[in-house]
């Protein structure tokens, strides 16, 4: 039998709904934190990054006019 | 540090009110990535990424901040304390996700905003980077919906250290935190 000096009575432990909540936040988080490390990134893609810091179209690389094939003397 | 009426009401009011209003910003957010992602006009897409950029900068993320501060000082200058009840301790940790997860989201945002200034979304490969603002924000109003719901019910359930703080301290009110009044 456990005898408690302080007089404090023993904690009944947490209520099923903070356990219910608890579980399936951690389990979303674990789900987000997965994607994650598994290369998607936080939005699930990946953004190309330009040199000025912003985020640069990675379709814009293809609107790069190319010059006409010839003698550029 | 208990707080006078005055200040424990106006901090209330505070926190109610970027509380609700946290949630109907991230509701208009759900709408316009909605919109963004099904819309076939694209001075329509353009307007809605472009305002939802805004809406989550300017909007979202100080209103959050806001709700958190509030609440965090509400919890402090009342007897429910911070760490004393599940559901405050909830309501803390479901704030703070949406905030991380908000934060993680604003280059991504920002990136189709610039896009769609450029009339670069057309293309069907950009559907998925077009369908993450919408899971997150259908995510992030959920999220949100539960704080409102456990400060309006305030569940049962003491932590810990509530727990031993409430039956450590001398009784001096026949009151008790666990009946929320």
């Amino acid at each position: 039998m456990e005898i408690r000096m302080s007089g404090v009575p023993p904690y009944p432990g947490a209520p099923l709904w903070a356990k219910v909540l608890g579980f399936t936040g951690l389990a979303l988080i674990l789900l987000g934190v997965a994607s994650f490390i598994a290369g998607r990134g936080p939005s699930g893609h990946r953004i190309h990054s330009g040199q000025d810091g912003g985020a640069t179209p990675s379709s814009r690389v293809l609107d790069i006019p190319v010059p006409p094939a010839g003698d550029y003397r | 540090m208990m707080m006078g009426p005055r200040l424990r009401k106006l901090a209330l009011t505070a926190h109610v009110a970027c509380s609700v209003g946290s949630v109907g910003a991230v509701a208009a957010c759900l709408v316009l990535a909605a919109t963004g992602l099904t819309s076939q006009d694209s001075r329509t897409v353009r307007a809605a990424y472009l305002a939802m950029d805004l809406t989550t900068r300017l909007v979202i993320g100080p209103v959050l901040l806001a709700s958190l501060l509030a609440g965090v000082i509400q919890s402090l200058g009342t007897t429910w304390g911070l760490f004393r009840h599940h559901w405050v301790v909830a309501k803390l940790l479901l704030t703070l996700l949406v905030l991380v997860v908000l934060s993680l989201q604003l280059d991504l945002i920002a990136y189709l905003a610039d896009m769609a200034t450029q009339n670069m979304l057309s293309s069907a490969d950009r559907r998925g980077l077009r369908s993450s603002p919408v899971i997150h924000a259908a995510g992030g109003l959920v999220a949100l919906l539960v704080p409102v719901a456990l400060s309006v019910y305030k569940p049962r359930g003491m932590t810990r250290y509530g727990w031993r703080k409430h039956h450590e301290q001398p009784r001096t009110s026949l009151r008790s935190p666990e009946t929320g009044s």
